[in-house]
């Protein structure tokens, strides 16, 4: 019985001494909690270099977006909703599970995007955290089935805080690979945002074919894409560059029935 | 304890030690602990200062710089807006036009003209039946370069439109009954001859107005043109003209009498020199709208959604036209509001 007793007290103590171990080999209080700061950073470059292009362009005495070009204005607020609406988020990364469910954009300089939601271990319910995903909207394109602007939502930093269970006991290194790790998979995963501005590629005509006067139907195509992106002023402004082809006829639509 | 237990308990004891130094070291490795050039909390809070104190400059630079740019003039005040540059919609304008211009094609079939009559000499030789029947002027329209005029909400437009190019035929049906009262007299007689020309190339100048108006979605471009009426002049081919003199000469002889009275090529000749008139439709020419506008349904996790949407007015300045939209989103019972300010 005493025996086991001091069985028990021996693993309890190696146990302890593992753990320790492990915690103080990712330990160093010179470089520990980096990853807010890292976050902020991140923000900040984006945004200061889209400001410096944006300020060097403008003081060249060149217009904010391409003169020729269509220019489609957002606001960061409904831009915000537009990605609420597609909230709440849940993927699974590895071990862990992240459900996204607010949002925050601004549109200073950079068209940056923060997302908040909570991390859980899957195995391990009571282990959980609050993480904060730092991106942009990226790669802002015509998605040519709809006809409509979407984006990509790049994840450049996350970060995990408000970590409970015995989580809390792991050092900022460790939590910041964690987030890593997170940020590199949920990155792929992240949905398209959509913008409800519509390009249409083509402007069409309806053939008139009643009396003495026939007009053919006739359809000119339009060569589209976004040629440039500016996020100012709390506004994200789009510019689409349109390039009219020559018309062509529309082609008649099939005879009823498909017969000949 | 023996000597033997104790030997293997400190070998244990430093194999143990060697892994989990071991152990330490490809963990920090992994993580980059202690690469030589990782930051400090201390290094990164400085660059974010000077990355802040830079961005404050920049900040007030341009707000400085953005507002002296006169394409955002007039800009509506409203989360979504639109400006397609005039230079734009001129360019989609003048080859819609020029475009749509092109595909008209006139078309007359089964024009007719009958005259009946009674070749009288002393007594009725006989009766005729001439019938010309066009049977098909096709001309084609071709539009000049537009001259457009951007104020209001109006772009005052102006274009020649050219009766460029076409063909006509006829046929010339001429029936004579001939009574038969003794003597020489001409008898039945039935020409059928074809006679084809060529239309006559004709300029119509036409101006009217394109009126842009804002719907939910788009900015609509509606032509707003005058009736036109173009006249068709055909000029007769002269082999063809000369082809049914002869059929007609050939016949003279003791016909020669009721062809003169009757003057079939006369009669043709004042059918074509009178021309055709033909309306054009301009008020079925369709309102066409600009490529770019508001989207009302968005897919949200794969449903489509329609979005609340309030188009402000069009505002159309030197350098563009202007579409504001106030648009929210609604997903369920939870509808956004913020940025539809209320009615």
């Amino acid at each position: 019985m005493a025996a086991r007793a001091v069985g028990r007290h021996r693993a309890g103590l190696l146990a302890a001494a593992l753990t320790g171990v492990v915690t103080l080999a990712g330990c160093d209080a010179g470089y520990d909690g980096g990853g807010g700061l890292r976050a902020q950073r991140v923000v900040l470059e984006r945004e200061v270099e889209g400001l410096r292009a944006m300020v060097q362009r403008l003081e060249r005495g060149e217009p904010m977006l391409p003169p020729n070009d269509v220019a489609v204005g957002v606001d960061e607020a409904l831009v915000r909703d537009l990605i609420v609406a597609q909230l709440p988020f849940e993927t699974d990364v590895d071990r862990f599970h992240v459900r996204l469910t607010g949002a925050d954009v601004q549109f200073r300089g950079s068209p940056t995007v923060q997302l908040r939601g909570r991390l859980q271990v899957r195995d391990q319910p009571d282990l959980t955290a609050a993480v904060t995903l730092f991106g942009a909207l990226d790669d802002v394109r015509i998605d040519h089935a709809s006809s409509t602007l979407e984006a990509t939502v790049a994840a450049d930093h996350l970060t995990i805080a408000e970590v409970t269970g015995v989580a809390q006991f792991l050092s900022g290194s460790t939590i910041d690979e964690v987030a890593r790790l997170v940020r590199i998979e949920i990155g792929a995963k992240l949905p398209t945002i959509r913008i409800p501005v519509k390009v249409q590629e083509a402007i069409a005509f309806p053939a008139v074919t009643d009396g003495p006067v026939r007009v053919d139907g006739a359809r000119m195509p339009l060569e589209v894409a976004v040629s440039q992106v500016v996020a100012a002023r709390g506004r994200l402004w789009v510019s689409v560059s349109v390039t009219p082809g020559a018309f062509a006829p529309l082609e008649a639509p099939p005879a009823a029935g498909g017969r000949r | 304890m023996t000597r033997t237990r104790i030997l293997v308990a400190t070998a244990v004891v430093m194999i143990l030690a060697l892994v989990t130094v071991a152990g330490i070291a490809l963990y920090r490795r992994t993580l980059g602990l202690d690469r030589r050039d990782r930051e400090t909390p201390e290094m990164i809070s400085r660059q974010i200062v000077a990355l802040d104190t830079e961005r404050a400059a920049l900040r007030a630079k341009l707000e400085d710089l953005i507002v002296r740019d006169p394409r955002l003039t007039g800009m509506p005040d409203t989360p979504v807006r639109v400006a397609v540059p005039t230079t734009l919609a001129r360019d989609l304008v003048e080859r819609v036009i020029a475009g749509v211009a092109d595909q008209v094609t006139l078309e007359l079939r089964n024009i007719r003209v009958r005259r009946t009559g009674t070749v009288r000499r002393v007594v009725t030789l006989g009766t005729y039946d001439l019938t010309v029947t066009v049977d098909r002027v096709l001309a084609r329209l071709r539009a000049g370069t537009p001259r457009l005029t951007f104020g209001s909400n109006r772009v005052a437009v102006a274009l020649p439109l050219t009766l460029a190019s076409g063909t006509g035929r006829a046929t010339v049906d001429f029936r004579w009954d001939g009574r038969t009262i003794g003597g020489a007299v001409c008898g039945d007689m039935h020409i059928t001859q074809p006679v084809t020309g060529t239309v006559v190339p004709r300029t119509y100048p036409l101006s009217g107005a394109l009126e842009l108006t804002a719907t939910d979605a788009e900015i609509r471009v509606q032509p707003r043109l005058p009736r036109l009426r173009v006249h068709i002049d055909v000029n007769p081919a002269a082999e063809s003209w000369a082809a049914a003199q002869k059929i007609i000469d050939d016949k003279r002889g003791l016909c020669g009498f009721v062809l003169d009275r009757v003057d079939i090529m006369g009669v043709v000749d004042r059918l074509i020199e009178r021309g055709f008139d033909v309306r054009i439709p301009t008020e079925k020419v369709t309102a066409m709208a600009l490529p770019v506008g508001v989207e009302p349904t968005l897919l949200v996790r794969g449903e489509p959604v329609a979005l609340g949407i309030r188009v402000g007015d069009l505002t159309i300045t030197e350098h563009a036209i202007w579409l504001g939209a106030h648009v929210s989103v609604a997903i369920g019972d939870q509808a956004i509001t913020k940025t539809a300010p209320p009615d």
